[in-house]
């Protein structure tokens, strides 16, 4: 089923809104919480809460890239899972990428706390725009869908040593990208 | 900022950019050993058109003329008539040689190549250097007729029809957009790296309606590894399929033909699953009933196989 078809049930409030989204999308979205959560069962919960969290934003809203937008919210359920969980356990790949991350951020004293919320991302687009397409999508790969290096080699087909290299170089690029705007720790 | 704090942000980057990395697929067909075969092809294919320029600078123009030759000498003896008059002026110096060439070069029995407008530049030369010459079709006339490379090879001539005619398809193509989502709205079938992005259903009516013998067209796109579309399309008659496909959007395409046209007997498709538990779909055309995947693979000859997708 098409994706406009599939947000109009919810639009209609069918039920079958969330069944179709689970047979076409449930995969996708129990992969991006799994990459962070790190395990099953709390991966199914947050597809499930997922699409919760749909049936309640749509209506009114209405996504452009549903595959998208889906993944965004399963992306922040997942994160808030985590954080919940990090007290007891620890998922050490997802542990990895965001310790990869603290690097892009500049050490610097001068705190620039008035970074608002939105400001960044903006920053984070115009960035990737600058980018090569397979350079973003390696990036995107990693650092949106929290994929492994492996499963980001197996899926460009490309090497690992090749995609740790194009995440090294990017995370340079971006940290003296973000430092030049003024985003420090 | 910390790192978490960095990755929530990254959260809300553009949509389009989580679905350009979405889309971004594993290509099976594209796998590194393709790649560099297809390197290797390609300069292979540079050397020898260089090769053929310097030694034989007039050779795309005696391989038309071959063809507008081979056509004609099938519709009527007075074609032959010119055929031995052009022979004979030296416009076709080495008509066997030439076949020979198109023969090594071209090994696919079915092949045809348009070129409509080269053709109509050899056919205007026809008639100003041969003022008695038969071959008197106009440009509209000649917009009907196929040069066929495949005659030569014992191969039928694609009769062009209103669902058969290469130019008009290629036309309509030429209006469509170049990103999945434009396509994905004009193409019935679209590929993207080894995922069908939409047509499905299309695809199975076309198998459905080819397999009760009715006819059916379908058009289909699939993009390269660097996102250029390269398209197809299908029709069946009732007894055979024809097809036409059009790279010519394909930056990486080289110096071959930019619209190809073939013939085939038979629409087979195989279902594999891989050792990690995926269904890999492969469609192939062909004039063998008995053609199995594996010969497919092995890179059978008597085949064309436009489609190969992972069943989700």
């Amino acid at each position: 089923m098409e994706d406009s078809q599939i947000i109009e049930l919810y639009w209609q409030r069918s039920e079958n809104a969330i069944v179709e989204t689970s047979n076409k999308y449930g995969k996708l979205l129990r992969k991006i919480a799994l990459n962070i959560v790190g395990n099953f069962s709390d991966a199914e919960e947050c597809e499930n809460d997922t699409y919760v969290a749909a049936w309640n934003a749509i209506p009114p809203t209405r996504p452009n890239i549903f595959s998208a937008f889906l993944g965004k919210i399963a992306r922040n359920i997942a994160l808030n899972r985590y954080e919940y969980n990090k007290a007891q356990k620890r998922n050490n790949e997802f542990d990895l990428i965001l310790s990869e991350l603290e690097e892009c951020i500049a050490a610097k004293n001068t705190v620039e706390e008035s970074v608002e919320e939105g400001i960044v991302a903006s920053m984070l687009n115009d960035f990737l725009e600058g980018l090569k397409k397979e350079t973003r999508v390696i990036f995107v790969r990693r650092y949106w869908y929290s994929d492994s290096v492996k499963d980001i080699a197996k899926r460009m087909q490309i090497s690992e040593s090749k995609v740790k290299t194009v995440l090294f170089r990017t995370r340079k690029e971006l940290q003296d990208y973000l430092a030049e705007r003024g985003v420090f720790v | 900022m910390t790192g978490k704090e960095l990755f929530r942000e990254i959260g809300n980057i553009d949509e389009k950019y989580v679905a350009e990395a979405e889309m971004a697929k594993r290509s099976v067909i594209m796998s590194p050993v393709f790649r560099r075969t297809l390197a290797t092809a390609a300069c292979l294919v540079v050397c020898l058109g260089i090769y053929f320029s310097v030694k034989q600078p007039d050779f795309a123009a005696k391989s038309e003329s071959a063809s507008i030759s081979a056509d004609s000498a099938e519709t009527s003896m007075k074609t032959e008539t010119a055929i031995m008059d052009s022979a004979s002026e030296g416009a076709m110096t080495d008509e066997g040689a030439s076949d020979s060439f198109w023969e090594d070069i071209w090994p696919q029995e079915n092949a045809t190549q348009t070129v409509p407008e080269a053709r109509e530049e050899v056919y205007m030369e026809t008639e100003t250097s041969e003022s008695d010459s038969v071959i008197t079709q106009d440009s509209t006339d000649l917009k009907q007729e196929s040069v066929s490379l495949g005659t030569t090879q014992g191969s039928a001539t694609v009769e062009m029809t209103d669902m058969r005619d290469a130019e008009s398809v290629c036309k309509r193509f030429a209006q469509y957009g170049d990103s999945v989502e434009e396509l994905t709205e004009e193409v019935a079938v679209v590929n993207v790296h080894g995922y069908l992005e939409s047509g499905m259903e299309a695809l199975e009516s076309f198998m459905a309606k080819t397999g009760n013998g009715e006819e059916a067209s379908i058009e289909l796109v699939q993009f390269t590894i660097e996102g250029d579309p390269i398209f197809y399309y299908i029709h069946y008659n009732g007894t055979d399929f024809y097809m036409v496909k059009d790279d010519s959007r394909d930056a990486f395409a080289g110096n071959s033909a930019m619209v190809q046209e073939y013939e085939y007997k038979y629409l087979q498709k195989y279902e594999e699953t891989l050792t990690d538990g995926t269904c890999q779909v492969v469609m192939v055309l062909t004039n063998r009933e008995d053609l199995t995947l594996t010969e497919v693979k092995k890179g059978a000859q008597d085949c064309f196989l436009f489609m190969q997708y992972t069943k989700e």
